[in-house]
């Protein structure tokens, strides 16, 4: 088992900067997701973990070894890509048993291993057809069967379940997470979907701008998210933020105002989740009213949506709960379900 | 069931058209090798034989020139092997006064040309591959203006730069050689075979390359296992053109082949249409040996078609 070292590491194409200055220490057998927005940098930062990309500067270690300068055919890491990448002219069972040959293991071995794997990712009926003759799951399957039959030092994953189907993502989610669990491989594994990265992911960095804005557990960066940036990217739906600004102590917005004090004075930005929402009668006392511009049933819940001048606010609520568009409602929060950052450097401020 | 437009007789009438004016050429060189010689010089030519004799391709296949230049054509001869063996002999001591108007038989000349042309085909397939491959899946600084580089030459009729040319072979000491010659046919059909391989392998993941990568695969048995079997259609395409060039070359063949035994097929073929009597042209066997001229490429191209057309549209639209 090897740990994966990221040391001031930064990548500039030009005068772009895709990775800048990113530092990410990864345990021996951890599963750690990059997440972030498309062009934040997570693909690069794998690649450049792979040797497929050049480094600018910084430090890249696998174990105790600097792999800087060491060719991507020596890494002895594994990738699985997005489009699953098998070899069209070659049967399942070739694909998998690239890598062993490869090696040069001798071939009862490469017959051991490649039942054992397909076993494990359950194509042993598929072994003779070529990849054509499979659907997506199956080649995703085979792309995986071939990354981990030779027991990589390092396993990367660049978005493998984005092509599949929302019913099969769920399923392979499953899969990969237990195959982790058998084969205890440091994986890293890229992907803008926040419900992948809270559900596989030991260790989540969250990217954006090639910049590490976070590297936490999925609790941590939930319930702490240390940016307006990781809070609004977490969670689904994600984290309300309305800009304000707290006068005399009090948070003051176009249509919220809340009564509880806050120890700051200035430009500042609310977030608060959408299930920590209440809403009151009219009566009773709240921190401002809007109007309903949609409502969705999930089934579980009903989300509300409500537009303000210049932003929208989503609100769960109970799925027996019945507000008509273009009503007024009246919201409630609490201070301690509230998060506020800063308008300008968008950093959590803990008040 | 497809649905046709309004307008496709004319597809069917404009196309009828274009093959007749293509294939009237090589119609007309068919009949005009299998016709008598009463028929074949006439003032009124007949679009068809009346009589069928198959006795050019006969006689410039089985004799050297000098029994075409010595025997009276349209007569059938009975003692036809006598008069072989003794022409040969005959050619060969010509051979070695070198005239001009001498050379070798068509069955030699026919290998000549096989030999350049296989020559040819294999070394296009090699650089093509290897510059589409680079050109493709590298990182080169200012490689698409190298690419340009690399194809513009296709606007450079060869014909221009023969001086230049000439001096470099010299040079290389490859003048009036299968390697020389095959050299020249290779540079000519680079530019168009570096397109087509680059196109082959673009459409072609780089992904692919970059799994084979991670497993610690060689860049040249990437080429091998991975790409080359993914690019079949682009190196047959390749190999049609290759052929195409070398086997229809007359020019750099007439300019750099002096030595008799080395002619190749199209310069035989010119010279034993000249080389009667002063002012006349063997019509016969010229064109009977332009209909076995024809062979190896109709052969070829029958067989790889398929690629071709498609190696061609493939380059053209990419998915």
């Amino acid at each position: 088992m090897y740990s994966v070292d990221l040391i001031n590491l930064t990548k500039k194409w030009g005068n772009v900067t895709a990775v800048n200055d990113v530092n990410l220490h990864i345990e021996e057998g951890e599963f750690v997701v990059l997440l972030g927005p498309s062009g934040c940098g997570k693909t690069t930062t794998m690649r450049l973990v792979a040797g497929l990309e050049e480094i600018t500067a910084g430090e890249i270690k696998i174990g105790d070894q600097i792999v800087n300068e060491i060719d991507p055919r020596k890494r002895d890491v594994s990738m699985v890509f997005q489009n699953y990448s098998l070899f069209p002219h070659m049967s399942v069972r070739n694909n998998i048993a690239y890598p062993l040959k490869m090696k040069k293991i001798p071939s009862a071995e490469q017959e051991k291993k490649i039942n054992d794997v397909s076993k494990l990712v359950e194509l042993q009926d598929l072994l003779d057809r070529k990849p054509a003759e499979l659907s997506g799951g199956q080649r995703q399957r085979v792309a995986l069967a071939r990354a981990i039959v030779r027991q990589p030092r390092v396993f990367l994953m660049d978005e493998p379940l984005s092509n599949l189907d929302a019913i099969l993502r769920v399923t392979m989610r499953s899969e990969l997470k237990n195959l982790h669990h058998r084969l205890g491989v440091t994986t890293i594994y890229v992907t803008h979907d926040q419900v992948e990265a809270m559900t596989l992911a030991s260790r989540i960095a969250v990217m954006s701008d090639g910049k590490l804005l976070q590297y936490d557990t999925p609790q941590i960066i939930f319930d702490e998210p240390s940016t307006k940036f990781v809070a609004g990217f977490i969670g689904s739906p994600a984290m309300n933020l309305i800009n304000g600004k707290v006068v005399n102590g009090k948070f003051i917005s176009d249509t919220i105002n809340t009564d509880f004090s806050i120890n700051y004075e200035g430009d500042i930005t609310l977030g608060i989740r959408p299930d920590k929402i209440d809403i009151v009668d009219q009566n009773s006392p709240n921190n401002g009213s809007v109007k309903v511009f949609s409502n969705e049933s999930t089934g579980e819940s009903n989300l509300i949506t409500c537009k303000m001048e210049d932003q929208s606010l989503i609100i769960k609520a109970d799925k027996n709960t019945n507000y008509e568009i273009d009503n007024e409602i009246f919201l409630n929060f609490k201070k301690e379900d509230c998060y506020f950052f800063d308008s300008k450097s968008e950093d959590r401020l803990k008040l | 069931m497809k649905k046709y437009s309004g307008d496709w007789y004319w597809y069917y009438a404009i196309n009828s058209v274009l093959v007749i004016l293509i294939l009237f050429p090589i119609y007309w060189t068919f009949i005009s090798s299998v016709k008598k010689p009463d028929e074949l010089i006439t003032s009124e030519p007949t679009f068809y034989p009346h009589t069928w004799t198959w006795q050019y391709y006969d006689r410039i296949w089985n004799y050297d020139t000098d029994s075409i230049r010595t025997n009276t054509w349209g007569e059938t001869s009975e003692d036809e092997e006598n008069n072989k063996n003794k022409e040969k002999e005959s050619s060969k001591i010509h051979k070695t006064t070198g005239s001009v108007t001498q050379t070798i038989g068509i069955d030699d000349a026919f290998t000549n040309s096989a030999i350049v042309s296989v020559g040819t085909i294999i070394f296009s397939i090699i650089v093509s591959t290897f510059a589409g491959y680079g050109l493709t899946f590298f990182r080169i600084p200012f490689k698409e203006v190298l690419f340009i580089l690399l194809i513009t030459p296709i606007l450079v009729p060869a014909i221009s730069l023969i001086i230049p040319i000439y001096k470099l072979l010299k040079g290389l000491g490859l003048t009036d050689s299968y390697l020389g010659l095959i050299f020249l046919h290779t540079t000519a059909m680079l530019p168009i075979g570096i397109f087509m391989m680059r196109n082959a392998f673009s459409s072609i993941p780089n992904s692919l390359r970059e799994v084979a990568l991670l497993e610690g695969t060689s860049e040249l048995r990437i080429i091998g296992n991975v790409m080359l079997p993914l690019a079949i259609p682009g190196l047959l395409t390749v190999m049609v053109f290759a052929m195409y060039t070398s086997w229809n070359d007359y020019v750099l063949a007439f300019l750099f082949i002096n030595s008799p035994e080395k002619t190749m097929l199209n310069i035989a073929l010119a010279k034993i249409a000249l080389g009667g009597s002063q002012f006349e042209m063997k019509w016969g066997s010229l064109t009977a040996g332009s209909m076995i001229s024809f062979i190896p490429i109709i052969i070829f191209y029958t067989l790889l078609q398929r690629y071709f057309v498609r190696g061609i549209t493939g380059s053209a639209v990419k998915e």
